[in-house]
């Protein structure tokens, strides 16, 4: 992992426990994403790039369960951090925007309220001073509770393997079990008393700073209200004004006041270009146009300057235009903040113009992973010529290769590769094992049986040729024109 | 792959400086919203027709202004030679100024009005009296597969709707049309006796084109059959159309607001904008040759599958108090080339002459 790595998801795998069964919504997900870099996720629906993002987020339903693999968010697991912890990250650290601007605001609540409400609630400064004094202890304690439940649910899960397995020694199972909960309880004990040690001093030294600011406050106030006396009116005014403004200021070394978070939404609205942003502040969501309604989504998500942007589908409820818009005032605000993207989308074309790198999901899994040139230019997974086929763009003719059948169900997943039954390339393997992962070059890299040594050559479909030939040509030919 | 036309044929379908509008709100906040204002076009037999334009253009109203889910506020629609649909608000505002003309005498002015309130009976007539048997021949496929399909029928029922209110009532027959229908857009027999929630997307807008299909009319509506739709099923629905208009011999009124799909689709293009068609041609042509500067902003907003491409792209903005100049002269539909029509006034034909390749 090298040091720009903004985050690292390795060997995800997600399942949704249902009335049916356990959907196997992500099977095995592995890619990192670099600081200042934008990887587009791009699959059917279905294919679990929206819950991979959700999870990154925290965000997973309450019937999905993470199986195994790791989020490394800046070298902390985010599978493993308790929700409380996750505050921080999320909104602060990890924004997010969602697919369906109509659906994701609140119709009955002013925009202003909105955008605001995010920064409102994280921005308890005094609070989470206070919370950071006695962290430490906490943290201690809460890994001790964990402990004992993690190891009764492991001796639990043994004891069910145990039923079909008659090697598995259970009393001594039983006893590791024992000691090790023994072991937490005692040390819980002290530690119990350490957190409410170390919560009375924080309270007492929160206190005091506290003190300290309101008395400086209030001595200022003072002075100004013997200014005031024997001042004119005027000038009456001015001091009033300087009351209220020092006032604000003591608020806000309490918490994000309601001005502060006011003044901040402005200047994001103002931002991401909605004209006449205090207007706009007392508005409702029915108000505005789809795209500027997908424009508020983005403000909510960057109110808070998080250094990753998730973006899942952004705009696919939008038409061409207004499309092309919030594609560039990605791109803009991605430039000047510097931010890490993940883009979702299930259309190629939208991709070209936003990612470095690009990941193809197909149930659950990456199919194929390179930069954007070396999928548009040099796809190899028959899932990506397919996809790539299936769109015309505004020079093709040729008949649409659309890919027969449907997604397969994921509750009971393929054995072999998921698209095999869609793919005419199939093979007899593609059916028995799952491909593992075959290099192509440094940065490109795709999971088919096809690129395997002993595989017999296949060539891309026609129209996916002749439409790449096509764009090589026009860029060279523009290449020499400019 | 596209069909060759044959323009010299009457059109199938005709409009005529169709407007509808749309009365909205109630007390002070009244207002007319002007849905379409004056659009005119012919759609010839077996063509596809493309119409194109951001959201809230009017490009859906249009369609159901022909279907006659609107009624039209102005100007007439003919549908195969016949007036299917008129509206008369120009007739009643030429009433109201006669009413007001002090140069003309009494009786010239009754005679007037008479003239002109005899072709509103006529043309409320038209409105109300089509002709049962002709509107068969033309039928709608809607953009939500899963809003325009009612959840409590079954396959059968929806697709055999149609049929029913038309007068077939024998029960051997519409099973068997049902089947043939449902076979001509891929989906099996069996699908018939289930109910919507049980099919994917794609399969879905299939039912709603199997629902059109029934009767076997000649003019189909298609209003954004497909934007509701993962890409990969964007082609097979795609394909489906491609091949009933190629093996039935479909005329197609299809709307959209992706480009390189309608150009990949269409013969003609005609592009929409607040109402008014502002430009219409081949659709070849109209990539050439786009000189409105809405289509040109139209057209540089699509995106490509192709990054080097697209890192070069420029998109050009479109803003019509800046772009045109209208205090002198207003714009009308002109012909520019053969076959190529553009909104525009005498001043800005002369500008786009110069352009054009």
């Amino acid at each position: 992992m090298s040091n720009n790595t903004k985050l690292e998801v390795k060997d995800l795998t997600i399942s949704f426990k249902t009335t049916q069964g356990m959907v196997r919504a992500v099977r095995g997900v592995d890619f990192e994403l670099q600081q200042g870099e934008t990887l587009a996720i791009v699959g059917e629906s279905g294919s679990g790039k929206s819950v991979t993002s959700r999870t990154i987020m925290g965000i997973l339903a309450g019937n999905g369960v993470i199986d195994k693999g790791n989020i490394f968010y800046e070298g902390e697991d985010l599978t493993q951090i308790e929700e409380s912890e996750f505050h921080e990250i999320r909104g602060n650290k990890i924004g997010m925007i969602f697919q369906d601007p109509m659906s994701s605001l609140n119709p009955i609540m002013r925009i202003g309220k909105q955008i605001t409400e995010g920064m409102i609630l994280n921005g308890k400064r005094l609070k989470q001073q206070f919370e950071k004094l006695f962290h430490e202890e906490e943290a201690r304690v809460h890994w001790l509770k964990r402990d004992i439940k993690r190891a009764k649910r492991e001796f639990k899960k043994l004891k069910e393997k145990a039923k079909d397995d008659s090697s598995i020694n259970l009393a001594e199972a039983k006893q590791t079990m024992q000691a090790r909960v023994q072991k937490a309880k005692e040390e819980l004990k002290p530690a119990k008393k350490e957190l409410k040690r170390a919560k009375s001093e924080a309270k007492i030294k929160i206190k005091e700073i506290w003190n300290e600011q309101k008395e400086k406050a209030n001595k200022d106030i003072q002075v100004l209200k013997d200014q005031l006396q024997g001042a004119d009116d005027a000038k009456a005014a001015d001091i009033k004004q300087k009351i209220i403004d020092r006032k604000e200021e003591l608020a806000r070394f309490k918490q994000v006041t309601k001005r502060e978070a006011r003044e901040r939404a402005i200047k994001v609205m103002d931002e991401v270009g909605i004209p006449e942003p205090e207007k706009r502040l007392r508005q409702y969501p029915f108000q505005f146009s789809g795209g500027m309604r997908q424009r508020i989504v983005i403000a909510i998500a960057l109110t808070l300057d998080p250094e990753l942007l998730i973006c899942d589908e952004p705009t696919t409820a939008l038409d061409v235009t207004i499309q092309a818009q919030i594609l560039e005032l990605i791109n803009k605000l991605k430039r000047e903040h510097n931010l890490s993207v993940i883009f979702i989308t299930h259309d190629l074309g939208v991709v070209a113009n936003m990612a470095d790198r690009i990941a193809v999901m197909y149930a659950g899994r990456i199919v194929e992973l390179g930069t954007s040139e070396d999928v548009f230019y040099d796809p190899r997974h028959p899932y990506t010529w397919a996809l790539l086929g299936s769109m015309p763009d505004l020079d093709s003719k040729e008949r649409l290769v659309a890919i027969p059948g449907t997604p397969p169900n994921m509750l009971f997943p393929p054995k072999g590769d998921a698209f095999a039954d869609r793919n005419k390339y199939a093979m007899k393997i593609d059916f028995e094992r799952q491909p593992p992962m075959f290099k192509i070059s440094d940065t490109h890299s795709a999971a088919t049986w096809l690129l395997h040594k002993d595989a017999p050559k296949v060539e891309p479909p026609e129209v996916i040729k002749h439409r790449i030939e096509r764009m090589l040509k026009r860029n060279s030919s523009s290449e020499v024109k400019s | 792959m596209k069909t060759e036309i044959n323009k010299n044929e009457t059109p199938i379908l005709s409009v005529r400086n169709l407007k509808t509008y749309f009365l909205n709100g109630s007390g002070k906040f009244k207002m007319l919203v002007k849905a379409i204002d004056d659009v005119s076009f012919d759609i010839y037999k077996g063509e596809v027709f493309g119409l194109v334009g951001e959201s809230g253009c009017g490009k859906t109203t249009t369609g159901r202004t022909i279907i006659k889910l609107h009624n039209p506020t102005d100007g007439e629609i003919y549908f195969k030679g016949q007036r299917i649909g008129a509206g008369f608000r120009h007739l009643q505002e030429e009433i109201k100024n006669i009413r007001q003309d002090e140069n003309l005498s009494n009786a010239e002015k009754r005679e007037q009005i008479n003239i002109r309130q005899k072709e509103i009976r006529e043309r409320i007539q038209d409105n109300n009296n089509v002709d049962f048997d002709l509107m068969k021949d033309m039928q709608m496929i809607f953009q939500d597969p899963i809003a325009s399909l009612n959840p409590r029928m079954t396959v059968k029922e929806i697709v055999a709707e149609g049929l029913r209110i038309a007068g077939e009532r024998k029960d051997s027959v519409i099973n068997e049309k049902v089947n043939d229908v449902l076979e001509t857009v891929g989906l099996l027999p069996e699908h018939a006796s289930r109910y919507p929630h049980e099919f994917s997307g794609g399969q879905r807008q299939r039912i709603g084109i199997a629902r059109a299909l029934i009767i076997s009319p000649d003019f189909i509506i298609a209003d954004e059959p497909i934007s509701a739709l993962d890409v990969s099923i964007q082609a097979q629905v795609m394909n489906l159309l491609n091949d009933l208009r190629d093996e039935l011999g479909i005329t197609i009124l299809f709307i959209a607001h992706d480009l390189s799909v309608v150009k990949y689709f269409s013969n003609r293009i005609g592009v929409m904008y607040y109402g008014n068609l502002v430009e219409l041609a081949d659709s070849e042509e109209i990539f050439l040759n786009p000189l409105h500067p809405y289509t040109r902003s139209l057209l540089s907003a699509v995106p490509l599958p192709d990054p080097l491409y697209e890192k070069n792209r420029k998109r050009i903005r479109y803003n019509p108090a800046e772009t045109h100049d209208y205090s002198k002269q207003k714009p009308t539909l002109q012909e520019i080339k053969p076959g190529h029509f553009i909104l525009a006034n005498d001043a800005e034909i002369k500008e786009y002459k110069k352009g054009l390749k």
